[in-house]
């Protein structure tokens, strides 16, 4: 593909934070995912992700963004969702002061017909039995409409 | 790929590489080296124009080679059964080892190894 113009997504409707952290003692500490957070409790479409790795990381060299199509407002930590429609990793190792980022777009959108709901684990595939450790939070954020 | 960009192009992405899964292939992988050379993943499109029957998974896996419905993938994106879908990565993904990839009917990144019913093109930008 030849050199071209910087995509760029259109703005959307909405446009979500996600704060993904670890609450320790709440959640079992490093031996469940993140907190799993709906996003959209109904259909979605999304375009665009961006994700930011603020902590020191120290434990985890990689943690995988799994979105759902599901929507369950019982959802928490530890629940175990096996399919995701789309899996992305973020290398999170470093210092606080080196925030890793990883963002994505969708140009076309990518319809999700329940909803939209988020995990991150330590481990890649469907895998969700192991979460980041305490010093690697998340924030998300998410354009769709 | 389309001769002209649908989404245009990603700085740093230096080569291409199209797969073409077949009606009902029973082994939807394949592999961008078949050597172990690292990479960075830019862009990834899944054309489904010719395959209208069912939704697709594409797995990218960070190795030479895969068990398909084993491995878990490192990556995995979605395509739209009769449509184009296209996923534009700003920083790149690294691939330490490799890129294997699959495309399969089933969801998520691990179970599963269901060839699609028509072809699939999946294009990828690296470097």
């Amino acid at each position: 593909m030849a050199a071209g113009r910087i995509p760029v997504v259109a703005p959307h409707d909405v446009r979500k934070l996600l704060s993904l952290t670890d609450v320790g003692d709440e959640v079992g500490a490093d031996t469940v995912p993140l907190a799993h957070k709906n996003v959209a409790d109904g259909p979605a479409t999304l375009y665009s992700v961006r994700i930011e790795s603020t902590g020191d990381g120290s434990n985890n060299v990689k943690i995988w963004v799994k979105f759902y199509n599901i929507v369950d407002t019982t959802l928490v930590a530890g629940d175990s969702p096996s399919a995701p429609d789309l899996i992305v990793p973020i290398r999170t190792e470093g210092t606080a002061a080196a925030v890793k980022v990883e963002s994505f777009e969708i140009p076309e959108g990518l319809y999700f017909s329940n909803g939209i709901s988020v995990m991150a684990s330590a481990e890649d595939g469907n895998t969700l039995t192991a979460g980041p450790n305490d010093a690697t939070p998340l924030d998300v954020y998410l354009s769709y409409v | 790929m389309p001769a002209t960009p649908r989404a245009g192009a990603i700085a740093g992405a230096t080569a291409s590489k199209k797969v073409v899964i077949p009606d009902s292939n029973g082994n939807p992988r394949d592999a961008i080296t078949g050597a172990s050379v690292a990479v960075v993943l830019y862009a990834v499109e899944i054309d489904c124009t010719a395959n209208t029957g069912e939704d697709v998974f594409t797995r990218f896996y960070d190795a030479n080679s895969a068990a398909v419905g084993t491995d878990d993938a490192e990556l995995l994106c979605k395509g739209i059964a009769g449509k184009v879908e296209t996923y534009l990565f700003e920083k790149g993904i690294p691939f330490a080892t490799s890129i294997s990839v699959a495309t399969v009917t089933n969801a998520g990144g691990t179970g599963g190894a269901t060839s699609p019913s028509g072809t699939v093109k999946v294009t990828f930008e690296y470097a």
